[in-house]
């Protein structure tokens, strides 16, 4: 006996077909938000699932990181957290706060504090004065300057983890713009680990302003998620590198991001607190992997502070990876991140970090 | 009675022919316009989604928040937008799908959408 060949046919076919109808799902995220929020754009995209819950939870990504920056961390809206904290009056010091926002200011005063003065939390004094808060950038009087220092150290910031309350000096401003977007992304993150658990996702990505979560896989084989690294000697839609990551918050602090360029001298946002002034380095921008996304965007900044030698023993303290970018297009990576970067831009060379 | 192969010569026949046909379709897919298209959102609304395969010629939108987009050969613009940075204008002419232009204090996301990005993300 043997099978007509038309039935033979059939089931080859079909296998076939599947395939072809596998391969079209993978390349494809489910649902996606695209918006705004803590000043800049988010995304979230979510791979498997059916469409009306997986677009459900990109949502509630979304929306988390939105309510973390108008309930706890934004800096101007006065529904905020912080708002109300840098408005208090210091006869009221010490404050309680959200264990939410204490957690923010701990971890990254913490982190901070291996930066040797050059970031704090209690920055504020100066990133106002630069206008590094509300993108309306000037040079400062020297003056200005020596006169805002002393209120841009962590030394008088005082936490206190037992009453969960946080005192400053009078005149000091605590500034977490420089983790924002990566604390929001652990919000969003958290959102679409439950999804992935409770089997509604297979996986997800969220970038909050270029700072990246990953969660999940977005192929149904597990393959690595690729992240474009921006190039920062391109335009805005450009990147000169990817890293082939499973679960990971990424962050990147670069020099090219906020620049304004006053008497033929270009000045960049990250400010070094020890001199007042923007970080003078021959980095250009250094892209971070780390534990959290708070981690990898605080250490993004420390990194970018500190240069390749001194920022390595903190990098490792915390576990986390880092790629460096020079101006002469050098790049180094960190030994557990290296097999995991592909050059797509002509002219960069990479190294391992020492 | 004759016995029956493993293998005949009909199922290689019928196999030769089905790996002839899926390399004829995977070449056909990686040939084909994946299909790319411009989403403009506006408070996390889609507004509008212009389709950049079929676009050849000028066309210019205005959004409800006065946002301008023109779309012409196969790419898409911010043009014009009140905004004070002018970020979204500097973003350039959109095309490969991932590129995004964004106008925060007008709360506009234009980002183009299709299958054949090479990253799933970008850091920045």
């Amino acid at each position: 006996m043997r099978k007509s060949i038309v039935s033979r046919c059939l089931a080859a076919a079909l296998a076939l077909g599947a395939l072809c109808a596998c391969g079209r799902a993978d390349s494809a995220p489910t649902a996606s938000v695209q918006n705004v929020a803590m000043g800049s754009a988010v995304s979230v995209q979510v791979y498997g699932g059916r469409e009306a819950a997986a677009s459900a939870a990109a949502k509630d990504a979304y929306d988390a990181v939105q309510a973390l920056d108008v309930q706890v961390l934004s800096r101007t809206a006065s529904s905020s957290e912080m708002y109300r904290l840098n408005a208090a009056d210091p006869a009221d010091f010490p404050v309680q706060v959200s264990a939410e926002l204490f957690d923010v200011l701990q971890r990254t005063k913490e982190i901070y504090s291996a930066s040797g003065g050059r970031a704090a939390v209690g920055c504020g004094a100066l990133t106002q004065l630069w206008g590094v808060d509300t993108d309306e950038f000037r040079v400062p009087a020297a003056d200005e300057i020596a006169q805002a220092l002393p209120l841009c150290s962590d030394d008088t910031v005082t936490l206190d983890a037992q009453a969960r309350t946080v005192s400053f000096l009078p005149g000091q401003t605590l500034n977490l713009g420089s983790v924002g977007k990566g604390a929001g992304c652990d919000k969003a993150a958290a959102v679409l680990k439950e999804a992935v658990a409770d089997g509604t996702l297979r996986g997800g990505v969220v970038s909050v302003g270029g700072s990246v979560a990953t969660v999940g896989a977005w192929t149904k084989a597990g393959e690595p998620w690729r992240i474009g690294v921006r190039d920062p000697f391109g335009d805005a839609n450009t990147y000169f590198a990817t890293l082939s990551v499973g679960e990971a918050y990424i962050s990147t602090s670069g020099s090219y991001e906020k620049q304004f360029t006053i008497d033929g001298k270009t000045y960049h946002h990250i400010l070094d607190l020890t001199t007042g002034y923007p970080a003078d380095t021959d980095l250009v921008s250094v892209t971070v992997s780390a534990q959290t996304g708070l981690e990898s965007d605080a250490l993004s900044t420390l990194c970018f502070l500190l240069g390749e030698q001194a920022a390595l023993p903190v990098l490792e303290s915390c576990g986390a990876e880092a790629l460096f970018v020079y101006a002469d297009k050098t790049v180094a990576v960190t030994a557990g991140l290296y097999p995991a970067v592909e050059l797509t831009g002509a002219a960069y060379t990479l190294r391992e970090a020492a | 009675m004759k016995e029956r192969k493993w293998f005949s010569k009909t199922d290689a026949l019928v196999l030769c022919l089905l790996v002839l046909l899926a390399a004829a379709f995977f070449l056909w897919r990686a040939h084909a316009s994946p299909g790319t298209a411009a989403v403009v959102t506006v408070d996390g609304e889609t507004v509008l989604t212009i389709d950049l395969s079929a676009c050849v010629q000028r066309e210019t939108y205005t959004l409800a928040n006065g946002v301008e987009l023109v779309a012409e050969d196969h790419t898409v613009r911010v043009a014009r937008s009140d905004c004070p940075d002018g970020l979204c204008m500097r973003a350039g002419a959109l095309s490969k799908a991932g590129d995004t232009a964004v106008c925060v204090p007008n709360r506009t996301v234009v980002a183009v959408t299709g299958a054949d990005r090479p990253v799933q993300a970008v850091t920045y």
